[in-house]
Parts: C-alpha cells; sequence; structure tokens
C-alpha cells in the first residue's frame, strides 16, 4: 500500500515536471511587433510559439517548419489562445498568433441588409493582418513552409479563418474554426476543415453558414459539437473544455492523408460576400428610447 | 570597536525556544515524547491564538473590492457615455446611419444639424454582458475594466471596447471614470 501510494505520488511528480518542461521550456513564445507601412504604418503584433528542439531544426536548415496562424474573436486578445498554440508547437508547428483589432480602429457597425452582418471591413482586415505578418515572419523564419498555412480561429476570428481560406485557397491546407457564426464553410473540398461548434443560447449561427451533412461528408468536413459555451474556447475556458478541444486538435493533426490538388486562379474579388444570407440585425423601436442594460445579442457580438 | 549592550546569547536561545514548537506535533524540540494533556493544551494556545491573529491581519488587509460588473457600475458607465450627446461612438453610428443619411439630404444646415441632434439622443447605449477586468491596483482599491459598448442609431449600429476605471472610496462608495475612445 505504502510503495503503491509512492509510486503514484513519483509518477504525479514526473508527469508535473513534463507538464512545465513541455509548457515552459520546450515552446518557446515570443511576442513581435511589426509595422505595415502600407497601412499607415498600422502596428500588427504577433505571437510566435514555436518548439525549441524544432526550431533549432528549422534554423539548421534541416527542416521546414509546417506554420499554423491563429485569429483571435472580437475584444479577445491574441495572447488568449496559448492552449490552442501550445497544441500546435507540440506537434513542430511555428504557431502565429496575430492581434487583428487596435483600440484607435474606427468602430464596427453593423447595418440591416449588409454582408456578415456588417464584419465584410474587419474580416479583409484581418486577412490583410495574416498576409503582412507572414511575410514579415518569414525574414525572421525563412525555413518554414509558408505556402500550406493551417488558419485557425475562435469566433470572428474563425470566420476571418474561413474568410482567408475563401480568398487564398492556394496557400491554405488546413482551417480549425471554433465556432464561426457567419461567412459558410467551404464546401469545395479542397483543403481539410475541422470545427467546433459550441452549445450557447446566446451565440447562434447564422443561417446558411452551416452546410447540411451531406455536403460535410463529401467535402470532408469535421464538426464536433462540443456542448461547451462560445466563449468557453479560449484560455480563460474552463480546463476540461480546453482539453477536449486540444485532444480532437491533436488527432485531427496527426492526419496527414494527401490533399486534392488546388487549381490556382486569381484570388476573388475581395468585396465578394460569397454564399450568405445577410444576417439582419434588429432595428431599434421608438419605445426602446435611451436605455442601460445588457440585453443579449448574440448576432452583434463574438 | 565601541562596547555596546551586551546580550547573553544563552538567553536569546531560550527566548527562541519558546516559539519553535512544531505544529503538527504540538512538541517541543527537546522534548521526545508528548507532554501530558495539560502542557498540550498549553502548547496549543498560542498557536491558536497566532492563526487567529493572522486570520485578522489577513482579513483587515483584504477589503471588498470594487467590482467591473456590478449593476451599478454597468450603469455608470453606459450614463457617463450617454449623457455625453456628443461623443465618438454616437457620433460615429450617426455618420454610418444611411436612413439618417436619407432624412438629411437636401435640408439647410440648420434642418441637417436638427436631425443629427434628435437621431443621437434617441440612440440607444448598451454594454455588452462580458466585462473583463484589465488590472487591479489593491493599495488603492480601483480596478480597470474592458466592455464592449454597443451605440444604435436608427438603422446602423457601432460597437467599441470602452475602458472604464472603479475606484472604492473609504467610506464604500464606487467611483467609476471613462477612458475616452482612441479612434
Amino acid at each position: 500500500m505504502k510503495r503503491g501510494i509512492t509510486v503514484l505520488v513519483s509518477l504525479s511528480a514526473v508527469l508535473t515536471v513534463a507538464y512545465f518542461t513541455t509548457t515552459k521550456w520546450a515552446i518557446r513564445h515570443e511576442t513581435l511587433t511589426f509595422n505595415d507601412p502600407a497601412r499607415d504604418n498600422r502596428p500588427v503584433a504577433v505571437d510566435i510559439a514555436v518548439r525549441r528542439d524544432k526550431e533549432m531544426q528549422a534554423n539548421a536548415g534541416m527542416i521546414k517548419l509546417p506554420v499554423a496562424i491563429l485569429n483571435h474573436g472580437n475584444t479577445v486578445k491574441f495572447t488568449e489562445y496559448s492552449f490552442l498554440a501550445n497544441v500546435f508547437a507540440a506537434r513542430g508547428y511555428i504557431a502565429i498568433s496575430i492581434q487583428h483589432d487596435l483600440p484607435t480602429d474606427s468602430p464596427m457597425v453593423t447595418k440591416v441588409g449588409e454582408f456578415y452582418v456588417g464584419r465584410q471591413p474587419q474580416y479583409l482586415r484581418g486577412v490583410a493582418n495574416i498576409k503582412f505578418a507572414v511575410e514579415e515572419i518569414k525574414n525572421v523564419q525563412p525555413n518554414a513552409d509558408y505556402d500550406h498555412l493551417t488558419v485557425v480561429g475562435h469566433s470572428a476570428g474563425a470566420d476571418i479563418s474561413m474568410y482567408f481560406a475563401k480568398l487564398h485557397p492556394e496557400l491554405t491546407k488546413r482551417v480549425v474554426t471554433l465556432d464561426n457564426l457567419r461567412v459558410p464553410f467551404i464546401t469545395d473540398g479542397r483543403f481539410k476543415i475541422l470545427s467546433f461548434r459550441s452549445k450557447d443560447p446566446v451565440f447562434k449561427t447564422d443561417p446558411g453558414v452551416m452546410p447540411s451533412k451531406e455536403v460535410r461528408e463529401k467535402s470532408g468536413i469535421e464538426v464536433v459539437q462540443t456542448g461547451f459555451q462560445h466563449n468557453d474556447m479560449r484560455d480563460t475556458g474552463p480546463d476540461v473544455a480546453k482539453a477536449s478541444i486540444q485532444g480532437m486538435l491533436d488527432k485531427f493533426l496527426e492526419d496527414e492523408s494527401p490533399l486534392r490538388p488546388v487549381e490556382i486562379k486569381a484570388s476573388p474579388n475581395l468585396t465578394d460576400p460569397g454564399p450568405v444570407a445577410p444576417y439582419v440585425p434588429v432595428a431599434p423601436t421608438p419605445q426602446m428610447g435611451k436605455r442601460v442594460g445588457s440585453a443579449s445579442s448574440a448576432a452583434q457580438h463574438s | 570597536m565601541s562596547a555596546g549592550p551586551r546580550i547573553s546569547v544563552e538567553r536569546l536561545v531560550v527566548v527562541s525556544k519558546m516559539h519553535f514548537v512544531n505544529i503538527f506535533t504540538r512538541k517541543l524540540p527537546e522534548s521526545g515524547a508528548s507532554g501530558p494533556p495539560a502542557a498540550q493544551a498549553a502548547l496549543a494556545r498560542p498557536l491558536v491564538l497566532g492563526c487567529f491573529s493572522v486570520f485578522l491581519l489577513l482579513s483587515g488587509c483584504g477589503g471588498t473590492e470594487p467590482e467591473c460588473d456590478s449593476l451599478d457600475t454597468r450603469n455608470s458607465v453606459v450614463k457617463i457615455v450617454s449623457d455625453d450627446n456628443n461623443n465618438a461612438l454616437v457620433n460615429y453610428a450617426a455618420k454610418n446611419s444611411s436612413s439618417v443619411a436619407a432624412m438629411v439630404d437636401d435640408k439647410s444646415e440648420a434642418e441637417k444639424s436638427a436631425i443629427w441632434e434628435k437621431a443621437k439622443q434617441a440612440a440607444v447605449y448598451r454594454l455588452d454582458d462580458t466585462i473583463r477586468k484589465n488590472s487591479r491596483n489593491r493599495s488603492a482599491q480601483e480596478v480597470t475594466c474592458i466592455g464592449l459598448l454597443y451605440v444604435t442609431v436608427a438603422d446602423a449600429t457601432a460597437q467599441k471596447e470602452v475602458e472604464f476605471k472603479v475606484k472604492q472610496t473609504a467610506d464604500g462608495k464606487s467611483i467609476v471614470s471613462v477612458n475616452p475612445f482612441l479612434f
């Protein structure tokens, strides 16, 4: 009995040390800020997560690191998805988390009848941030595969990811979304898509975003109904939610089966909204007046 | 070397020993076995008193911290912003409203101004359910918080993060101040 407890305690200690070694030492996090001269020197901050041993191999020219781009949700910071970045880094990726919005950015405006509830400018800004950040990171780490990106995102960041894949299929290898609510899934089967869905009374997917089960099966889209809430899918979420997402994501990344060849064409018109049924926000009624409080409006915040 | 007050080393050791009680066994260091119950109780008493003192000390340090997400705080934030009828967010929403734009079309400057003002006065403000604590200053009894603020003017809703500070005064009241928008 006593020996059993000793073994158990020792094992726990070893596992704890291993965990901290992996997260604190084996994976290196670095935050860099680049300024985009094409956009009034807009600062674009990125957090890079990479396994030290893989980075050393890449620096020596022995390997090319696969690249994952992480996109945060609306009002969430780029550093709040380390639970995802660490999964990619542990698998040998260079994980690049990008800060998309700034306090100095204009407010987001939603209007009746606008595509993607009026969020298209934010998606286009996100795509521009990704392209700029990738070009800059190429100078920092040239030995990585920037032509086959895995784009990942939560909420509005998931929509940016899907939108990026739509505009740049030739650069996209995989898409991982955590509750994209506005931009419809790409169903041409060009790349693998994994999507975690929330079970949330407030945050609802817009009509036309989620393809039917038959289409998903044909297109190789894997959808995981998690049962977690929309805002659980980030670092501040419960451990059980993060562990579950990490496990399934790790399994998804294991699959290296070949992709369907991509036909490279000119990028579609950036203003092309795609086949989405625009969500119509509720217009204020006269009796609403000036009020305070917190009535839910899932359509506007995600 | 000047001769200072001489302190007996032996005396110091004895004083120290009085406090070195093993809190798990309740034994004095030099005693090999547990003493009689009366002696144990005598040893436990300072321990209990000590713990109580520490508890009092810690509870005195804490106090109640100002809250980012209390109803009063939320109402104050919305009131501060909406009381300024010319705040940047409502102006932005009004400027981006198609229906307001249609109303001011072909109007004189005075009429335009009146329509803008009326539209902004009818604006609907809402602070998002999720409020994040950005920083905390225990000594100053204040927290800085961030939330998403929505302003709807006619058919347009503008949303932007608003940063605010909640400070608790000595008499337990909360003072809320809102940082200006940076866009």
